[in-house]
């Protein structure tokens, strides 16, 4: 009895001497609470057979009714595969490539072209998604686009990149790559600058080269946050914008494009099935919660740090 | 502690003015302003009938609508703010009802649609809603019954009960219970079609086609004289099958099922042989590079280029363009020439453009102010209420030249008075508001290239049949939209690969029989051949 309230006194005085710093949280709570979890309560409507006018009160209570027709449907495994796929690739490819550009920046001395380079790569982040993928279309194209002009002028045959399955993927990926390397390479650049200059001088004094500096002081700088960033990139690797792939996407290479939130843009908005949307929407995001807590297990258990 | 006083300030003055925000908006939302004002004196009955007989034919609906001043909220598609506009005032001085129009733009409107339907707080008067998605609400008893008031509204009875009967069979529920108010008579009899460049047709002594030999014939000429060109292009992407079908028999409304008239019965159109030759044709097309190679990812900015620098000379589209085009390069090249063609196709047809239409959704809800609201949907569906919308008001904001032909006269600076330009100045044609077009609109003013489409067509009466409407009930529309996401997915998916495969042929039809049959294919057009039998037993 008196253990709990000491306990709870104990709590009150805290809240009371902190309580400058309490106020200055509450917008924060409030805008999680409101608009965070407040919306959570509607994915109860992937357990209803959701009726716009009755509400998400009104209407009837069906259970697991659109899972099981999810999984038990002929688009489940198409879906499955194509989204791990693309999000597996953008990972593998994308991930990397903003590191690469940050240290090869970093180690730039000329400083109008290390400006002038960073600000081109990190232009197309400012496009709209709808302006990128006309951009590259145009640019595929077979009679007009840039690249098939080139290929031509090498003397290889064009290719029609756009209705090919094959390229699909290696189109969304690069066109992701152009679009957002040379802004989330920001990030690893401010790492970057973070790492004490006296290592440097220090390894200099030694008889350290550039390269051995590098490898032996930058990167492991870089490796906090290069992890964090993985584990972050980890659990975001199922949210494929479905605009990129509605644009880019076209009969043939459906097989190879259509992903869960494309299949959710169809069922939910254009055919107004808002609970199976939503269900299949909720098993997204369950899946993304698993790879992500299991990023960060192994993060740990590889004995480098977590998120948490 | 001054500091502390403005901040305090600062954070009332804020809040109370949100509050403010939201008070006023719930007066202008107008419920409140009705009943402030009920009490004014009824009009007698001799000031009825003059004001009746002033404003043309009513249908036999007394002018004003009400006996005392009502106030109604009416939801529709336009970028523009219509309160203040001449046909809103035009009609609370005609009905005595004022309309609190809420103009949402076509961007938003779903949205927001979307939106005031799941908060409940309906409009009197709104549009946009689905059918489907009306019929369910009507049942939950938040929309009229239109057919419940027959007896107070003469001219949607004339039009929808007496002359079409058919009308709440094909668009009323399982009750035959109709839910959203017909728009009368709006399409003009031609509006899509293939289209030429009659002045390289001419330059190279090529005639225009009459069937599909023709077409082909014509077609590779042109890329003989022009190897660099795709003589047909295309930027409708997968939608080319739907639009094509009709030359083949075996499009409609309700694409991919529509009516065999031969046989009564509906079909799943991407399984029948039709289907394969119309394949075969564009496959054909598409091998000897007559069709442009990008015809299913060309976007409209791609294809108008195209269209427009002398890459391809044949497409299908919406007949505007016949003159968008030419207005774009006329500057530079004043020969362009862009003509409606004839249909392609072994039928040679083209879609019917159906008479009565109640897709737009357009519905009142069910609460105090229903009769007014639907009394005035009956005033706008007579002849005076759609001239009103459609037209204007003859000798206030315009009159007829010797040829029977609207001029407004402040709009004689702009180089096109067309229904936007009558929607921004004076409030007509408002989507959602124009139930019965009056035909001497400007709209139905074609230019010489639209005049010569509805020739073209009409004249050899090249239409398809009509499919009936069939009326769907939920379960049916729950099995098809269920089949749709898949069948029409893969549909469009084999479509494209025969065309653009050379190695697939005669086995690979087939194969996607099959697999449309696993599909649903026959599930799919026996749930129209039920709703079929049930259509013809309620008639």
């Amino acid at each position: 009895m008196s253990r709990i309230s000491t306990s709870l006194t104990g709590t009150w005085q805290h809240m009371k001497r902190d309580r400058q710093l309490l106020v200055l949280f509450l917008p924060c709570l409030i805008f999680y609470i409101i608009f965070r979890y407040g919306p959570l309560f509607g994915l109860t409507i992937a357990f209803k057979d959701y009726n716009v006018f009755e509400g998400i009160f009104g209407s009837k209570w069906v259970g697991l009714k659109h899972f099981v027709k999810f999984f038990s449907g002929n688009d489940f495994l198409m879906l499955f595969k194509n989204t791990l796929t693309l999000g597996f690739f953008t990972l593998i490819f994308g991930f990397p490539i903003p590191i690469l550009l940050a240290i090869s920046l970093n180690e730039l001395r000329v400083k109008w072209l290390k400006k002038s380079i960073q600000t081109l790569t990190y232009l197309p982040a400012f496009l709209s998604i709808v302006i990128i993928c006309s951009m590259v279309i145009d640019f595929l194209s077979p009679n007009t686009g840039l690249i098939n002009k080139l290929m031509a002028a090498v003397g290889l045959e064009k290719i029609y990149f756009m209705i090919i399955p094959e390229w699909f993927r290696t189109i969304y990926v690069a066109s992701d790559i152009w679009a957002n390397a040379g802004y989330d390479a920001i990030i690893y650049l401010a790492a970057v600058a973070g790492i004490s200059p006296t290592l440097y001088e220090a390894a200099k004094v030694d008889g350290c080269s550039r390269w051995k500096s590098l490898w032996n002081i930058t990167l492991p700088g870089l490796m906090p946050t290069i992890l964090i960033m993985f584990i972050l990139r980890t659990g975001k690797m199922l949210q494929i914008g479905y605009e990129k792939v509605l644009l880019l996407y076209n009969p043939t290479t459906y097989e190879v494009a259509d992903v869960f939130s494309t299949y959710v843009y169809r069922k939910g908005l254009i055919e107004s099935n808002y609970s199976y949307a939503a269900a299949v929407g909720m098993f997204e995001a369950f899946i993304a919660m698993i790879m992500l807590l299991s990023a960060n297990f192994i993060s740990k258990k590889a004995g480098g740090k977590g998120l948490w | 502690m001054s500091k502390r006083l403005l901040s305090m300030a600062l954070t009332l003055m804020v809040t109370s003015s949100l509050l403010a925000a939201c008070g006023s908006n719930n007066n202008a939302s107008g419920k409140e302003t009705n009943t402030t004002n009920g009490a004014t004196n009824a009009p007698t009955n001799a000031v009825v009938e003059e004001a009746t007989n002033q404003y043309g034919d009513t249908g036999g609906l007394k002018l004003p609508l009400v006996d005392k001043p009502t106030t109604l909220t009416w939801m529709v598609v336009s970028d523009f703010q219509l309160n203040d506009k001449l046909i809103a005032k035009e009609i609370e001085k005609r009905t005595g009802i004022t309309v609190d129009f809420q103009s949402y733009s076509a961007t938003t409107f779903d949205d927001k649609l979307r939106l005031v339907v799941a908060s409940g707080k309906l409009p009197d008067i709104f549009s946009g809603l689905r059918p489907d998605e009306l019929k369910k609400i009507g049942q939950q008893k938040a929309v009229v019954a239109i057919n419940d008031y027959v007896d107070i509204l003469p001219n949607f009875k004339k039009l929808y009960v007496d002359e079409n009967p058919w009308v709440a069979n094909s668009f009323g529920d399982e009750n035959n219970n109709l839910y959203s108010w017909p728009i009368y008579n709006i399409n003009r009899d031609v509006n899509h079609g293939m289209m030429y460049r009659k002045d390289i047709f001419d330059k190279n002594n090529i005639p225009e086609w009459t069937n599909t030999e023709e077409f082909y014939q014509a077609l590779k000429k042109l890329k003989e004289i022009y190897p660099d060109s795709y003589p047909m292009a295309s930027k409708t992407k997968d939608d080319i099958f739907r639009d094509l079908a009709y030359g083949w028999g075996i499009g409609g409304l309700s694409y991919p099922a529509y009516y065999d008239e031969a046989n009564s019965t509906w079909k799943f159109a991407g399984t029948q042989p039709e289907h394969k030759e119309m394949l075969d044709f564009l496959k054909k097309l598409y091998n000897e590079g007559l069709l442009d190679q990008e015809f299913l990812t060309d976007t409209p900015e791609s294809w108008t280029a195209k269209m427009t620098t002398g890459k391809s000379f044949v497409t299908w589209d919406w007949i505007g363009r016949l003159d968008l085009f030419y207005n774009q390069v006329s500057s530079e090249n004043p020969e362009y020439n862009l003509r409606y063609g004839n249909p392609v196709g072994p039928t040679g047809n083209i879609r019917t453009l159906p008479r009565i239409d109640a897709d737009f959704g357009i519905t009142v809800a069910n609460n105090g102010n229903k009769e007014a609201a639907l009394k005035l949907l009956d005033y706008l569906t007579s002849p005076s209420g759609s001239q009103l919308t459609t037209l204007g008001i003859e000798g206030v904001n315009f009159n007829f030249d010797e040829n029977g032909k609207p001029v407004y006269q402040e709009l004689t600076d702009l180089p096109n008075v067309d229904i936007k330009a009558l929607e921004d100045h004076y409030g007509m044609w408002v989507e959602g508001m124009y139930l019965n077009p009056d035909h001497r609109s400007v709209y139905y003013n074609f230019t010489e290239k639209e005049q010569e489409a509805q020739d073209k067509i009409l004249s050899a009466n090249k239409f398809e049949p009509l499919d009936p409407v069939l009326n769907l009930n939920e379960d049916e529309i729950a099995t098809i939209a269920e089949l749709q996401t898949s069948i029409i997915k893969s549909m469009n998916e084999f479509n494209a690969k025969y065309i653009l495969n050379k190695n697939y042929g005669d086995k690979e039809w087939a194969d996607w029989l099959v697999s449309a049959e696993k599909m649903g294919a026959s599930k799919y057009s026996d749930v129209y051949n039920q709703a079929q039998k049930r259509y013809d037993a309620n008639k």
